[in-house]
Parts: C-alpha cells; sequence; structure tokens
C-alpha cells in the first residue's frame, strides 16, 4: 500500500530537519553513555582510593604504634645526632692536637745526647734544646729534616756555651 | 487543525536539542565536581603513602639502630656532656696522669665561656711533672678522655732530669636537644661521617662513676 501522509506539507519537517534532528539524538545517546561510564569509573577511583587511603591509615597507626615502643631508642638516636654534631664543632676547634702528635714524634726520634729545654706547643711549636757536641748537633738537625712534619722549620736561635755545649731553638708551623 | 505557532522544522529540533543541552550541563557539573574531587583524593592518597613510607623508614631505621644507639648515645654525652664538666675532665686528667706516672703538682679550672654553636667552654689547667717520656706522653694522650679536651696551650720545661708540662685544655657541654621529630618527618640513618665520630668518642677513655646503692634506714645508735 502506498504512503499517505494526511499532514499539511507546510507542517511537516523538512527531510534535513529531521536527519539533524536524528543526529542530535544520536549524539545525545553517545554523550549519556559516556556520561554514565564516566560516573561509574568516578564512582570505582572515589571506593578504590577511599580503601587504599582506609588500609594505608590502618598500616599508619600500626606504625605509630611501634615507633612508640621504640620511642627510649629514637630519644637516643636524637641525642646521638645532637651530641656526634657538637663533637664535630669541638674537634673541628682542636688545632693544637695534630701540631701536639707532631711535636710528640719529633721529640721522640731526639738522638741520646741531645737534651730538650723548653717545648711550647700550640699553633706555632717552639722546641729549644742543648746538644753537647757538634756530631749529636748533626744528628739532631738530620732527624729533625728526616722527620718532615712541619712545613716550615725556622732556626731562631743558635748559641754555644763552653759549660752545656749548644743551644738551639727552633720554631715549626703548618702556615 | 489548529496551527502551532512554533514553525515545524523548529519543533522537531526542540528534543534533541533539550536533551543536548542538558547533557552538556550535567557533564560540565560531573566534571567540575569530579575533576577536583579527583586531584583531592589523589592528593590524599599521596600524602597517606609518603607519611607511610616515612613512619615505615622511621620504624626500619630505629630496629636497626636499636642495639648500639643507647650505648654510643652514652658515649657521645660523656664526651660532650651537658653540665659544666670542668671537674669530670680534670678527674680524667689526673687518672691519665697517675696511668702514666706523672704527678699532678698544680691544677686549676677556669669559669665558662660562651662559645659558637650553642657550646659553652671550660678551660682546665694541669701542671704535671716527671721524667721527659712520661710527661711527653701524658701530652700526647690528652685528647683520648671523655669528655673531650682540647688542649690549648702546653709548655714542657726540663731541668735537672726532671720534666714538667703545664697544659690547659678546654673541655665543652651544650644543652641536651629537648624535643623529638613529629610523625610525619623522617628520621635519617647515620651517615659515615657520623659513624666516624661516633667510633672516635667510643675509644675515649670514659669517666668511672661510682653508684651508692640505697640503703634502708637504720637504727640510729644513742649519743648519750
Amino acid at each position: 500500500m502506498a504512503d499517505i501522509n494526511l499532514l499539511p506539507t507546510e507542517i511537516t519537517p523538512k527531510g534535513f530537519t529531521v536527519r539533524l534532528a536524528q543526529i542530535l539524538r544520536n549524539v545525545a545517546t553517545v554523550g549519556l553513555a559516556v556520561l554514565l561510564i564516566s560516573g561509574v569509573g568516578m564512582g570505582a577511583f572515589f571506593i578504590l582510593t577511599s580503601v587504599e587511603i582506609r588500609s594505608s591509615t590502618a598500616r599508619q597507626d600500626q606504625l605509630k604504634t611501634t615507633v612508640k615502643s621504640l620511642e627510649s631508642t629514637e630519644q637516643s638516636l636524637i641525642l646521638l645526632k645532637d651530641r656526634v654534631g657538637k663533637v664535630k664543632q669541638v674537634l673541628g676547634a682542636d688545632t693544637v692536637s695534630p701540631s701536639v702528635q707532631k711535636a710528640g714524634a719529633i721529640i721522640t726520634s731526639f738522638p741520646p745526647d741531645v737534651a730538650p729545654k723548653e717545648i711550647q706547643i700550640g699553633d706555632i711549636t717552639k722546641i729549644t734544646v742543648t746538644v753537647s757536641d757538634t756530631s749529636e748537633l748533626v744528628k739532631f738537625m738530620s732527624a729533625l729534616m728526616a722527620a718532615n712534619k712541619f712545613k716550615r722549620v725556622d732556626l731562631k736561635g743558635f748559641s754555644f756555651s763552653p759549660t752545656s755545649g749548644y743551644l738551639v731553638s727552633i720554631e715549626m708551623a703548618d702556615k | 487543525m489548529k496551527k502551532s505557532l512554533i514553525p515545524p522544522n523548529f519543533q522537531v529540533l526542540i528534543t534533541p536539542f533539550g536533551l543536548i543541552s542538558a547533557m552538556a550541563i550535567l557533564g560540565a557539573v560531573v566534571y567540575n565536581v569530579g575533576v577536583a574531587r579527583i586531584s583531592q583524593q589523589n592528593l590524599q592518597v599521596a600524602q597517606t603513602k609518603k607519611n607511610e613510607s616515612v613512619l615505615a623508614e622511621r620504624v626500619s631505621v630505629l630496629q636497626e639502630v636499636s642495639g648500639t644507639v643507647t650505648t654510643q648515645a652514652k658515649a657521645a654525652d660523656a664526651a660532650v656532656p651537658n653540665i659544666n664538666p670542668g671537674l669530670l675532665t680534670l678527674s680524667q686528667l689526673r687518672q691519665l696522669a697517675s696511668k702514666i706516672s706523672v704527678t699532678v703538682v698544680d691544677f686549676g679550672i677556669g669559669s665558662e665561656i660562651r662559645d659558637v654553636g650553642g657550646l659553652t667552654r671550660v678551660e682546665t689547667t694541669i701542671v704535671v711533672e716527671g721524667s721527659f717520656a712520661n710527661v711527653v706522653s701524658f701530652v700526647s694522650q690528652i685528647n683520648t678522655v671523655a669528655p673531650i679536651a682540647v688542649p690549648g696551650k702546653i709548655r714542657i720545661t726540663s731541668a735537672g732530669g726532671l720534666s714538667r708540662a703545664s697544659v690547659t685544655a678546654s673541655s665543652y657541654f651544650a644543652p641536651l636537644p629537648t624535643k623529638l621529630p613529629s610523625l610525619t618527618e623522617p628520621v635519617t640513618k647515620l651517615t659515615s661521617a657520623e659513624a666516624d665520630v661516633i667510633s672516635k668518642i667510643s675509644s675515649l677513655s670514659q669517666p668511672a662513676f661510682l653508684e651508692l646503692a640505697p640503703q634502708p634506714p637504720a637504727p640510729r645508735p644513742n649519743p648519750f
């Protein structure tokens, strides 16, 4: 049977408009589907992350309990770190101890006939010795040079007395 | 038939346009709210994970050091105590002198001097006599005692087979830390430089303390 359109032609929408309406309806359907999928995705994300946060919080509570039980260890560690920092500062201020060790090494290597008279140790190390004869003096100077402990060695005084022998004053420093 | 005021072409498009507009508005609302909530949730997850890892690291560090840290802290506290160490230093130097067989002929403790970095310094002067070798040995071992004694001025004189050393050494003290870091702050392991310092201070000769045991009350004898 042939299609009979009883509507007057002036109130019938045009073919293009009908097609546009159809396309728009399809777009709306797709949009609704996308919206629904996004909504479900967001919901799932929220549920998953909430579970994750809750379980992480539970683990944190457990860890906090363990930290509490280790409080005395933590106090000792904080004290240790604080004191180590202070010790570093103190040792950094100690400029004389290295000179003491170096001077000690030189002093103990003195030949037997070299008699120390006065030793001052500080930023500059001063040594005054008496040496009975020239052969011992040579040994003393050789030992001093061989020790090679200080960057600078200055002969500050040299005198001779027939009763005590040679009096030698030396200054040593690392600067 | 009554003729509609809205043209038929427009009439047929009203419903789809309405649907699309509603969809767009709903989409915009969902997008705005959803994106904001997602980023907020993401931040919360990241923060929670960070806190958890900080706590886990803290527990791991504390468990790792728990066996040794108390002894090391005691040694470190003896090296730089929290109270004036003048008397302790003097006592330690006297013990060192006795060990090395040199005689203490004079001593003195100076007043407290404020130093840098929250440290306070006390100068202890000690004069010892003995053989030259022993006096030199005493001088070179001054920095082996706890509290740390940093030698300042040293003067050794020798006459008639007897040597005398006059030593001024500084020992330091500082107040103890007063608070622990908050639970969300990380606690770091000891660095190798810190471990070196700890091994140095652990080798120092520690002061010996006599601990008196508490006594129960005893009946007092009648003095009359």
